[in-house]
């Protein structure tokens, strides 16, 4: 006996995994204990936690090994360019620079010519553009739903063909009258303060997927 | 005590705290060894959590990675509010959310078998008890819970944590990961054949 006030049913009952793992505080497992002691549907639960603990451990992990990943993080660590975030924050500072029509080298960056996706550059999950179609690179704002991003893309007429990068950079099909050389700088300068969007700018060539 | 209650199983632990604290001190002043180290210590840890969440491992590899340069960036502001475990596995939860949340749009790997047919498949299996096919219900049927219902599961079942360690980790109240570990053992329980039936 613990001394203690019963613990009810209810609160055992929702306790019982971490009696199984072993991480319950002394009090706490004597009391979860004693209740079980007295109580049929607790000890059956017991039982069935005991297996899921038994059959979730048994499953394996992944045989992958660790050299390869961290030789990549070591290369991003050690690359003569800066950190992939670092020159995403540049870029978008050079796309809003741009969308005001403040900085040359912001056009030289995102007003190039765009680039003929081959399928080697782009993991393309839908067809190509199509005529008049304009491609548009988008990392949404950490907060952003699934739901806003739906409704974004709608707004702008614009469908997801690639991404996310590992930064979660997609890249936007647009369509329409957005499409339009003219209109592009437009939309990038609206979506660059839209609070769904961390940063928007037109497909570089040969960026990575 | 009766004997089936006699539960007091070894808490499955991958790092010592006390070493990790010591590698993060030595990341803090940049040491590329140190982070080598805890790198190894929590590549698997870390890729099977992001991949039981996301259901990914190319995502899951992401992950680890991006949790490492968060590590890496962050180490200095570390506060010791919690273990460093507990640390690094709270950003892995909140990464692996993200990436889950960017890459569902498109995937819809976790929908592949209807609840209803699963259930059906447990019926037949109920009598087989063959431990592979029971072992891809199990899986299947983790599938089928939301990913912080599923990342509870698995904190509890294979790491060890304590429901504290969870909340931490997760960012939530001690009451929401009871919660969502009792709807996940519900759900569960419907799917798997060898769990019995009575719930309060």
């Amino acid at each position: 006996m613990t001394g203690s006030a019963p613990l009810p049913h209810s609160r055992a009952f929702e306790l019982l995994p971490w009696l199984v793992n072993g991480t319950l505080g002394e009090a706490e497992r004597e009391a979860v204990e004693e209740h079980a002691r007295a109580c049929i549907t607790c000890r059956r639960e017991l039982k069935d936690q005991q297996q899921l603990h038994a059959a979730l451990r048994a499953r394996r992990t992944a045989d992958v090994s660790a050299e390869g990943g961290f030789e990549r993080l070591d290369r991003e660590l050690n690359g003569p360019k800066p950190p992939a975030r670092a020159r995403y924050a540049t870029a978008a500072r050079f796309g809003i620079a741009a969308a005001a029509g403040l900085a040359v080298l912001a056009v030289l960056l995102w007003f190039t010519p765009l680039p003929e996706l081959g399928a080697s550059q782009y993991s393309t999950l839908a067809t190509a553009p199509a005529e008049s179609a304009a491609l548009v690179d988008i990392i949404f704002a950490d907060d952003t739903t699934a739901a806003e991003m739906q409704q974004l893309l709608d707004d702008i007429d614009g469908e997801i063909v690639a991404g996310p990068s590992r930064l979660g950079r997609y890249s936007v099909r647009v369509t329409g009258a957005r499409a339009d050389a003219a209109k592009v700088g437009e939309l990038i300068a609206s979506l660059s303060t839209d609070r769904r969007v961390r940063f928007a700018g037109r497909t570089l060539t040969g960026a990575a997927p | 005590m009766e004997q089936g209650l006699s539960i007091r199983p070894a808490r499955a632990r991958f790092s010592d705290d006390a070493t990790d604290l010591a590698l993060l001190e030595r990341i803090a002043h940049g040491d590329r060894h140190a982070l080598r180290q805890l790198y190894t210590t929590y590549y698997h840890p870390l890729l099977r959590f992001i991949y039981r969440i996301t259901g990914r491992l190319e995502l899951a590899q992401e992950g680890v990675n991006d949790v490492m340069l968060v590590v890496w960036r962050n180490s200095r502001s570390f506060g010791g509010r919690s273990s460093v475990s507990t640390w690094i596995m709270g950003i892995g939860y909140r990464k692996a959310l993200k990436l889950l949340a960017a890459s569902r749009r498109w995937t819809d790997r976790f929908s592949a078998a209807p609840y209803d047919e699963l259930i059906e498949r447990s019926d037949a299996l109920a009598e087989q008890s063959d431990d592979r096919d029971l072992r891809d219900l199990l899986d299947a049927a983790l599938r089928h819970l939301s990913a912080e219902h599923r990342a509870v599961v698995e904190l509890t079942y294979f790491y060890g944590c304590s429901y504290e360690e969870i909340a931490t980790i997760a960012a939530c109240p001690v009451n929401t990961v009871k919660t969502r570990m009792f709807h996940a053992r519900a759900k569960l329980k419907k799917v798997l054949p060898s769990l019995g039936k009575d719930m309060p």
